[in-house]
């Protein structure tokens, strides 16, 4: 995914290594979201949304499941804290949630506000 | 230890650089934490909120910006959910400043000649909002790695990234706006109490001069005309900084446009030891350590007359 393509073609004779932001990657025969376009979009979705706490973050990011809202599809789903705060895709299977969300981009020692301070500075 | 830990460090420069002991004194504290609101993502009253909400006290870096921060408190802003979801980016202050300088306006075409590890080329993005294309150009391929990941972090769409060298990167499409932020010797970046970072002289850096002077003639000749150049880096020596763009001035038909940057600077030197570089260089900016609380920094706004 790119933006002004009409400008591509003015740069047509470089050898380009990597543009844009990679939106999909094939798993299987469908095609996901990454992490990063979803952070990117997922604020204008309006349904497979769920909103999640913290706590319920660092769960998922251990392996533990969350339970989805009654009447949920199965399905990926758009993990959000709030309406402005994007995280990324979960996985909804008979009602629990997984995290979709790498391990390596998201450490648990991210999660988890006041330990990012120093102490006796706030 | 390093060889300059024990002696003065910078000693040769303590002619040019104002107040050369709070300077000194400068140099033993650690560089403090700085990080840009990155709006491809997020709005600066989210960000804030939610940091504050954490406990994490920001002061504002640059009046009448309302992206930059200084942030003492936040132990690692790079171990934060704010980082994950790309809603801040940790860079020097002075870095930022480079962007704020070049000002690209929406839907230009803009080059970034050495771009890893991408703080300035998201920035660029950001100011343009995602706008027009940004040619993000590394030759070392194992730092494409670290640019990816910021751009896409970042939620930047309108870059593409090249493997040119920058003192050789292709001719044939010039452009509006081009930052040439040229490997350096980073004496602006040396710390006393950094034990990962160690300041010699070395025959390497004896040879950046000529290097810089290339790439920047490069970037000139790749410039439209009424296009602008940000030449930058990260260190005192004047022999990369007003010696690289005297240089250009002598051989193309370049001006100097005066950097409209509220943020504490000192003059470039039109003369250093026995060198005149012309009193036109003193419209470049010198950024020291203790006047900004950041980086050691360079920067030289550059224009091609139309």
């Amino acid at each position: 995914m790119c933006a002004e393509t009409s400008l591509l073609a003015s740069v047509s004779h470089l050898k380009i290594s990597r543009s844009g932001m990679k939106a999909f990657q094939k798993v299987g025969q469908f095609l996901k979201p990454t992490t990063r376009m979803i952070q990117l979009f997922g604020i204008h979705a309006t349904k497979a949304k769920i909103t999640i706490s913290e706590n319920n973050l660092q769960d998922l990011q251990k392996g533990k499941y969350i339970d989805a809202a009654p009447g949920m599809s199965q399905g990926y789903v758009i993990l959000c804290l709030d309406e402005a705060r994007v995280l990324g895709l979960g996985l909804c299977v008979n009602g629990r949630i997984s995290t979709q969300i790498s391990r390596k981009a998201l450490r648990e020692s991210m999660i988890g506000g006041e330990k990012r301070c120093s102490p006796g500075k706030r | 230890m390093t060889e300059q830990a024990n002696s003065v460090p910078f000693e040769q420069y303590s002619d040019i650089i104002p107040d050369f002991s709070a300077f000194q004194k400068s140099l033993r504290k650690p560089l403090p934490p700085h990080l840009r609101i990155n709006t491809l993502k997020a709005t600066p009253e989210l960000v804030l909120s939610t940091l504050r909400e954490h406990g994490a006290a920001l002061q504002k870096s640059v009046v009448d910006n309302e992206t930059l921060f200084s942030v003492p408190d936040l132990v690692s802003p790079g171990n934060t959910l704010e980082y994950f979801m790309g809603h801040i980016h940790p860079q020097a202050l002075t870095s930022c400043l480079v962007s704020l300088a070049l000002a690209p306006g929406k839907g230009s075409l803009v080059l970034d000649l050495c771009a890893a590890p991408g703080g300035k080329t998201s920035h660029l993005a950001q100011l343009m909002g995602n706008t027009g294309l940004i040619v993000a150009n590394e030759l070392y391929r194992n730092r494409h790695i670290p640019l990816g990941n910021t751009l896409t972090r970042l939620g930047v769409l309108n870059a593409v990234v090249t493997a040119y060298q920058a003192q050789e990167f292709p001719l044939k499409q010039r452009f509006d706006f081009i930052v040439a932020d040229v490997p350096c010797s980073g004496e602006g970046r040396f710390r006393k109490s950094r034990s990962d970072y160690t300041y010699r002289e070395t025959r390497e850096k004896a040879l950046l001069p000529d290097l810089q002077k290339k790439i920047l003639l490069r970037a000139y000749d790749l410039l439209q005309p009424g296009g602008r150049i940000i030449y930058a880096t990260c260190t005192y020596n004047p022999a990369e900084n007003e010696a690289v763009v005297a240089h250009l001035l002598r051989e193309r038909d370049a001006g100097l446009f005066p950097l409209d940057i509220d943020f504490a600077s000192e003059r470039g030197l039109f003369r250093w030891k026995d060198t005149t570089y012309g009193k036109e260089l003193e419209k470049t900016l010198r950024f020291y350590p203790h006047r900004v609380d950041s980086v050691g920094f360079f920067l030289a706004g550059i224009g091609r007359p139309c």
